[in-house]
């Protein structure tokens, strides 16, 4: 090649790179104007519908309907009243208000929402998912259901598939119970843990009715789910008793951490707590942990000698839970002031020294 | 014959470092692709995909390390900062790296600290650390732990602060680090997203340019970001954008990230502690580490990932003018090459998969030896045209098809900024951003090229004073101390050493 040659490339690449250049700063530009425009008119408008005497707020003030609520407008409207309505749910509105907004979700959005469920666009479907959550549409059940068909196996589409199955679950809806196996397989736990947690009413009371034939996964997750949900019926008592006797010690622990946040313990459990403290150390570290807190919070006198023991466990947060425990007991300021002053392991001494002079401190400034 | 030999050999080397601009333009556009095809997917996602998980308590707890050295004025600031974080379990561990004023005693003082005396400060971490002289948690925070140790530098704090730590996953911050409201959230949403199997042993985010923008009580949203006035920062704005966004997508697709910032990631304590922790006395202590994590990955045949968030997670405050950045920039010139150099057996080794392969040559060729490949090539060109060697015209066009090929680069990283992110939102703002990514290879890559070439012979020639740089804490809370501005605050940073000299 010689060199004309060369400079002619070279300069035809020149020209393509300069096009090219220009061509970002024109979409830049473009991209930046429209949204600039878009996002304003939008503000414009969610403050319309904002306003004390518009439509919208009537309505969802009094449940009044007026006809020019129901005018239909272009996406620039819908996404004004998207707006709206988020920033209205998000200021915790009351029932009757909420109940409001979902309503007329349904009826504003159900179309525009089953169409993007399925756009090209990844973040189309995903933003119209999260929308869907948000305003409880269940009526848009087949359409999810649908998308979750037309998912390929690859994992690429987890992020997708996840948001799926969150929404039918959080729109309490059985058929979200099918694709448990599924999320089992493919999610992590915080994941399947934001699926089981919106879960409520007659959909969680089978799960909790079928947990022996849950995944594994799965079962463990729910334990955890109902400790942070705060979930105290008979049959989640009866269900976390249950699985303290579970061969997983995983499930057993989780199991003794939502008993210790439930408070009680029917007097079997009880006995079953007594005879895993009296095994001591053969108990591994994580669940004697939660041995202790457990006993601390039922504080029967039957376990008072054994977290006395654990006072002087070799792990330090066993030592720690059980001091706190223990001085939760009736008399167990004296007894952490004798631990203190008498004990002969060192450890205990000092555990006992610390959890009083934190116990002195909350009582000085509470 | 000598005239002859001389004129082969230049011919030679021409050809070589057209080679080589090759094959690092063919690297770029493979990284380009990569992020375009991420961020294109991502564009215009609503934010409230976070909203679910942050109420709640399904995130997994974080140990925050920071270590603090002669930060009386700041630290019950950042301390206050960090106990108000968008962020449901968490502990505070200051580690106080034996400072020579009060930071230990404000902090006792302040925070109504007393010692505990058994907490074992031990985690399986196979490194001498500096000795502890107490360990004190707050009684009104029980989540706040302060450990005053003898002084031992940054990394020794850091590996002190790991042995203290009781969640799985600790967070590491640099001193001058300004965070987003909801940077915690952001930065481990991959390890709760972690499918069956699959672990993350460590995830970072973008950092931004603090410079120009407001922060509010330590913490900085994207609402509140502005482009600095200042040609210098703009500068860095488009080369961080560039850095981050097209530059760590890539590498994290392909799990072949060597970088996690030491301004802000998360970590999985075990897996650092088995890696051996930070690496003390030497001055890129978060890329060695991260390296150090990609050889335990291989050497337990393990599925372990490295994993990088493009959101902008934390903010940064920039030098303003050439003499700081200068000192900064052959600062990380000598970091990158401790770091490579320290693990060359790694260098084209097929036992360490495409790390080996793939990206450590990545790092050498290109961002270690570039900037001495850039000056030769000047060089060549210069020599040829005295020599009588080369055809003027082609040179000088062939070097513009480059220049703009560069700019072209960066001009994208704006463009991906936009589809993602949208912190710049005044028009104005974009034009400056988009004419200084195109002027970028006009004057900053050349003097920045000759800072790195200037770096790296330092490194070569063994310099290594000035490192061991401690952690401050200054702009989670507070801003520079009384009486120093943005520009001697940030020469006092660079220049500043924890470890007593």
């Amino acid at each position: 090649m010689n060199d004309s040659a060369i400079l002619e490339v070279v300069w035809t690449a020149i020209a393509v790179l300069l096009l090219l250049i220009f061509l970002v700063l024109f979409y830049l530009v473009n991209r930046k104007v429209r949204r600039g425009n878009r996002r304003k008119r939008i503000r414009e408008a969610a403050d319309r519908l904002n306003a004390g005497d518009s439509p919208l707020s009537v309505y969802l003030g009094s449940g009044e309907r007026s006809r020019r609520l129901d005018v239909s407008g272009g996406p620039l409207r819908r996404e004004a009243l998207e707006t709206t309505l988020l920033e209205r749910l998000a200021v915790s509105a009351s029932e009757t208000e909420r109940e409001r907004i979902f309503r007329f979700a349904a009826v504003q959005f159900a179309e525009e929402y089953d169409r993007l469920l399925h756009a090209r666009r990844w973040s189309d479907r995903m933003n119209a998912l999260l929308h869907v959550e948000q305003f409880r549409m269940a009526a848009l059940e087949d359409s999810i259901v649908r998308r979750l068909g037309e998912l390929g196996a690859e994992t690429e589409s987890d992020d997708e598939r996840f948001l799926l199955i969150r929404t039918l679950s959080s729109l309490q809806l059985d058929v979200s119970l099918d694709y448990l196996d599924t999320a089992a397989e493919r999610f992590s736990e915080l994941q399947l843990m934001q699926i089981l947690r919106p879960m409520r009413g007659g959909l969680l009371d089978r799960l909790i009715r079928e947990t022996d034939t849950l995944p594994r996964r799965i079962a463990r997750c729910l334990i955890d789910t109902l400790r942070l949900e705060n979930i105290r019926t008979n049959e989640v008592l009866e269900l976390l008793e249950r699985s303290m006797r579970s061969d997983d010690p995983e499930m057993r622990i989780r199991a003794l951490k939502a008993l210790a946040n439930f408070g009680y313990l029917t007097p079997e459990a009880s006995e079953r707590l007594e005879s895993r403290m009296a095994e001591g150390e053969a108990v591994a570290w994580p669940e004697r942990l939660m041995h202790a807190r457990l006993a601390g919070v039922v504080r029967e006198e039957r376990f008072e000698p054994h977290l006395e023991r654990m006072i002087a466990d070799s792990s330090y947060e066993v030592r720690r839970e059980a001091a706190a425990s223990l001085s939760k007991y009736r008399d167990g300021h004296e007894r952490m002031r004798r631990i203190a002053d008498e004990h002969p392991d060192r450890f205990a001494r000092d555990i006992a020294a610390e959890t009083l002079e934190r116990r002195a401190y909350e009582r000085h400034v509470g | 014959m000598w005239d002859e030999l001389i004129s082969d050999a230049h011919r030679i080397f021409g050809y070589v470092i057209m080679l080589y601009v090759a094959l690092s333009a063919g690297v770029y556009i493979f990284m380009y692709a990569a992020a375009a095809r991420s961020l294109w997917r991502d564009r215009d996602l609503s934010p409230i995909q976070y909203s679910a998980v942050l109420e709640t308590e399904l995130v997994p707890p974080l140990s925050i390390v920071v270590p603090a050295y002669n930060e009386e004025i700041n630290i019950v600031g950042s301390v206050r900062s960090l106990l108000g974080i968008n962020y449901k379990q968490f502990e505070i561990v200051v580690v106080n790296d034996g400072s020579k004023d009060r930071t230990a005693a404000i902090m006792i003082e302040e925070f109504d600290m007393t010692a505990i005396k058994d907490r074992v400060s031990f985690s399986g971490l196979k490194r001498e650390t500096k000795p502890i002289r107490a360990v004190y948690r707050s009684l009104r925070h029980p989540n706040l732990v302060l450990v005053d140790k003898e002084n031992g530098g940054k990394a020794d704090a850091l590996n002190v602060g790991i042995n203290v730590a009781r969640y799985p996953y600790f967070v590491s911050l640099d001193g001058d680090t300004v965070l987003d409201p909801d940077a915690f959230i952001k930065v481990v949403k991959p390890i709760m997203d972690a499918r069956p199997g699959e672990e993350i042993i460590a995830t970072g985010g973008s950092v931004g340019i603090a410079n120009g923008s407001r922060v509010d009580s330590g913490y900085l949203s994207s609402d509140s970001v502005r482009l600095s006035d200042k040609p210098l920062v703009v500068m860095q704005v488009v080369e961080y954008l560039r850095g981050f966004l097209m530059g760590r997508i890539g590498l994290s697709r392909y799990n072949m990230l060597l970088l996690v910032s030491g301004a802000f990631g998360v970590f999985n304590k075990k897996w650092v502690v088995e890696a051996g922790g930070y690496e003390t006395g030497t001055i890129g202590e978060d890329m060695e580490l991260t390296v150090r994590l990609h050889e335990e990955i291989r050497r337990r045949k393990s599925k372990a990932r490295i994993v990088y968030v493009p959101e902008p997670v934390c903010w940064t405050e920039a030098p303003e003018s050439f003499k700081i950045l200068r000192r900064q920039r052959t600062r990380w010139q000598r970091g990158l090459f401790e770091s490579i150099w320290k693990h060359r057996n790694m260098i084209f080794n097929p036992r360490y998969g495409k790390v080996g392969m793939l990206s450590m040559p990545m790092f050498l060729f290109i961002e270690l030896l570039g900037p001495l490949v850039e000056v030769f090539g000047y060089a060549t060109v210069v020599f040829g045209f005295f020599m009588d060697e080369i055809n003027v015209r082609v040179s000088l066009s062939l070097a513009l098809m480059m220049l703009l090929f560069g700019s072209l680069v960066s001009t994208g990283a704006v463009l991906f900024e936009e589809w993602r992110f949208h912190n710049y939102n005044r028009l104005r703002d974009v034009f400056r951003l988009f004419f200084y990514a195109l002027s970028e290879s006009f004057w900053y890559r050349p003097v920045l090229t000759l800072w790195r070439t200037h770096g790296l012979l330092q490194a070569i020639r063994g310099k290594r004073h000035g490192w061991g740089e401690m952690t401050r804490v200054n702009v989670l809370g507070a801003g520079p101390k009384p009486g120093i501005g943005p520009e001697a605050a940030a020469a006092q940073r660079e220049g500043a050493s924890g470890i007593e000299q």
